[in-house]
């Protein structure tokens, strides 16, 4: 059976459903994290980075735009069909093309030293992070690095949920562990 | 002399908001130990020095290491203890039949580390480690807002991790409160104090697992 989740992204996509695209990222994520699955990761980073494309005149008012979509809506078709088969290198392989064309894309504007899908890449990572997984899972499973996600982390509200605590108890134990 | 064992997240911290002396300032005026296991090595210098991006950082760590300031061990039990403790800390919480793998190979070597080193605190901002030691239940409750199905927990994985992993957790900013206390910023002159809370902001937003509510009261004590 195709997987149910790249069928809405494909719809998503067709429609130019920005909402749509980014709670798809967002459930990829979710879904990389339980699954210890990096296709998954390719697949939130591909959503967000639509989403973005998307949102952006420059972008979708651009000669290269048509193109693009072109390649990615039957990308999207093939991978539907792949996802229904075994063995999964296919999917993965297509999963991986259709990214290559987001990176071309994105590096073809040359407008941010990170492009598109490396900012896609650290929100994965990031929501990861606030599932539950430590920042180093996050790290390697997301492929972002480590401080880009705490930078990114550092920015959201993900913190206050990790109260634990006084504040006067962990700093006695820190004087005690720091000066002995 | 103590020994704190250092998470790589929390050294990134210290050294993205340059306050990475604060670790060689500790170490000269009370003789603490920072040292690091190897997997955290490979995360700081290793693995960024490849990239152009992180090529300076990663030097930077380096010289740390080669100042003394961080001290790579490696003791012989570290691998068999990691994997042991990897078995049990990624086994702990179940959704359906899935076990969640929550931490990674640095932290675990810190945890592992620690026990064989007799540490007298683990120094890590990000907040799984930290929580899976302090409280658990918390972290299970993180967990479970964030997922749609029910999260388990396998209560003697649990039991067996604490019993061998237990240890004072300590922040990038308590490392900074106490450093500031000995004097660390005394070069800021009338703006010392200010340097020391401007310091603690400056760590939430690399990423350090402190909240608004404990930057407040960091504030009250400067």
């Amino acid at each position: 059976m195709a997987d149910p989740a790249l069928e809405q992204l494909e719809k998503a996509f067709l429609g130019r459903n920005i909402p749509e695209l980014k709670d798809l990222s967002s459930e990829f994520s979710q879904r990389a994290f339980l699954e210890q699955d990096r296709d998954l990761v390719e697949l939130s980073v591909l959503a967000y980075s639509l989403a973005k494309f998307c949102d952006k005149p420059y972008i979708v008012n651009n000669p290269a735009w048509k193109g693009f979509t072109e390649k990615i809506e039957a990308g999207l078709k093939t991978a539907i069909e792949l996802s229904s088969q075994k063995p999964r290198a296919p999917l993965r392989s297509k999963i991986r093309e259709l990214v290559a064309s987001v990176e071309e894309l994105s590096n073809s504007f040359g407008r941010f030293v990170l492009n598109t899908l490396d900012k896609a890449r650290i929100k994965a990572g990031a929501n990861i992070y606030a599932k539950g997984a430590s920042l180093g899972s996050a790290a390697d499973l997301s492929g972002a690095p480590k401080n880009e996600i705490a930078d990114y982390v550092g920015a959201t509200r993900i913190p206050e949920k990790y109260s634990n605590g006084a504040l006067e108890k962990r700093l006695k134990r820190a004087r005690e562990a720091l000066t002995g | 002399m103590t020994t704190v064992i250092c998470d790589a997240s929390s050294v990134i911290s210290l050294s993205e908001t340059c306050n990475i002396n604060a670790l060689q300032y500790l170490k000269d005026n009370a003789g603490t130990a920072f040292i690091i296991p190897p997997a955290v090595q490979k995360e700081l210098i290793e693995s960024p020095l490849h990239i152009k991006h992180y090529w300076f950082s990663a030097l930077r760590m380096r010289r740390l290491i080669n100042a003394g300031t961080l001290r790579t061990v490696s003791p012989p039990n570290l691998r068999k203890e990691t994997r042991r403790l990897d078995s049990l800390a990624n086994n702990v919480f179940k959704v359906g039949r899935r076990p969640l793998k929550i931490l990674h190979q640095g932290e675990l070597e810190c945890l592992a580390l620690a026990s064989s080193v007799n540490a007298a605190a683990l120094l890590v901002d990000e907040k799984t480690t930290r929580l899976l030691v302090e409280n658990p239940n918390l972290l299970l409750e993180s967990i479970q807002g964030e997922q749609k199905n029910k999260v388990y927990v396998n209560q003697k994985h649990l039991r067996a991790f604490r019993k061998n992993a237990y240890y004072p957790v300590i922040r990038s900013t308590e490392v900074i409160a106490v450093a500031a206390e000995q004097g660390f910023y005394r070069d800021y002159g009338v703006d010392e104090a200010e340097a020391a809370r401007a310091a603690m902001h400056a760590l939430r937003h690399a990423g350090c697992s402190i909240t608004h509510r404990e930057l407040d009261e960091y504030e009250q004590l400067f």
